[in-house]
């Protein structure tokens, strides 16, 4: 349609637009990006909300193994009078009990482990969020700061819903 | 500053990959190719440093208005020395040098010299 004379325009123009729309994708599109997100807070709500998920879950999974001293068996049955036999007869434990008390301070301390390594991984996976929502809203936000704001796709001005469909992904899944 | 080689010569232009015989018909031209990209990415960079003002560090913000004002002073100062005459026409000997172009136009003047010095022999 048009011969080589005659182009709507000229290579400078369309060289520009390449570079332009290059910067726009690669450099300040996924800047911008990663600056809202930032400054929105979401990395450290993520973290917080994903700690607490694993906490509420593992207080569920503990056993309830209660003290099994005489302040806890006899007190609780016949009341001022059971916590004066115990004053009056010292403390005692069932057969037993020390290995109980034992198990329950081994599961307590495997929980706080887990705790502390679900808390690690939890910044991993709220990074992986974050790369995985910079890469599929690439566009988006090339438009947007492309347009200097003029254009701004729902995607770019709205990265919370992204951001948690990516943090619910296979991919970041796996990185908890 | 000039990238490569060129001199004026009493009927010729030599630079470091051909030589240009001056005919009364030649066209001496310095155009500045980067000068509207240039300008484009000037805009372009006090775009962002105005409308991105509130998600940029401070020292990104200086940075690229300094860009801003340099990209196009610095693309403004780059010139290509073009001869046209109707054997270079389509031919990519027709870009004799790059280089500053204040530079580029004192060529440009050497050369109209000779070529008015050859025109007026050749009316006389």
């Amino acid at each position: 349609m048009f011969g080589e004379g005659n182009l709507p325009v000229t290579g400078g123009v369309a060289l520009t637009a390449l570079v332009y729309g290059a910067i726009s994708l690669f450099v300040t599109g996924p800047l911008i990006g990663e600056r809202m997100i930032a400054k929105s807070g979401w990395e450290d709500h993520c973290r917080s909300g994903l700690v607490r998920v694993i906490q509420s879950e593992q207080r569920a999974s503990l056993p309830a193994i209660p003290d099994l001293d005489c302040d806890a068996l006899i007190a609780p049955l016949f009341g001022s009078e059971g916590s004066r036999f115990c004053q009056r007869h010292g403390d005692f434990r069932l057969p037993f009990a020390d290995q109980l008390q034992a198990q329950k301070r081994r599961a307590e301390e495997l929980a706080r482990r887990v705790l502390e390594s679900a808390a690690a991984k939890a910044g991993s996976r709220c990074s992986c969020a974050i790369a995985r929502t910079l890469t599929d809203e690439r566009v988006s936000l090339a438009i947007a700061a492309g347009s200097l704001r003029l254009v701004v796709p729902r995607a770019a001005s709205d990265l919370d819903a992204g951001l948690q469909s990516a943090l619910g992904s296979d991919q970041c899944a796996m990185k908890g | 500053m000039i990238l490569g080689y060129i001199r004026v010569e009493e009927n010729a232009v030599v630079t470091h990959r051909a030589s240009y015989l001056i005919t009364p018909s030649t066209v001496v031209g310095v155009p500045r190719p980067f000068l509207m990209p240039g300008a484009v990415f000037g805009v372009a960079f006090f775009g962002f440093a105005a409308m991105f003002m509130d998600l940029l560090y401070a020292h990104e913000i200086v940075i690229t208005l300094l860009a801003s004002i340099l990209v196009p002073l610095a693309a403004g100062q780059i010139g290509q020395l073009k001869l046209l005459s109707r054997d270079l026409r389509g031919s990519e000997f027709a870009s004799v040098v790059w280089g500053t172009h204040g530079e580029l136009n004192r060529i440009r003047a050497r050369i109209m010299r000779v070529r008015n010095t050859l025109q007026q022999e050749a009316v006389s």
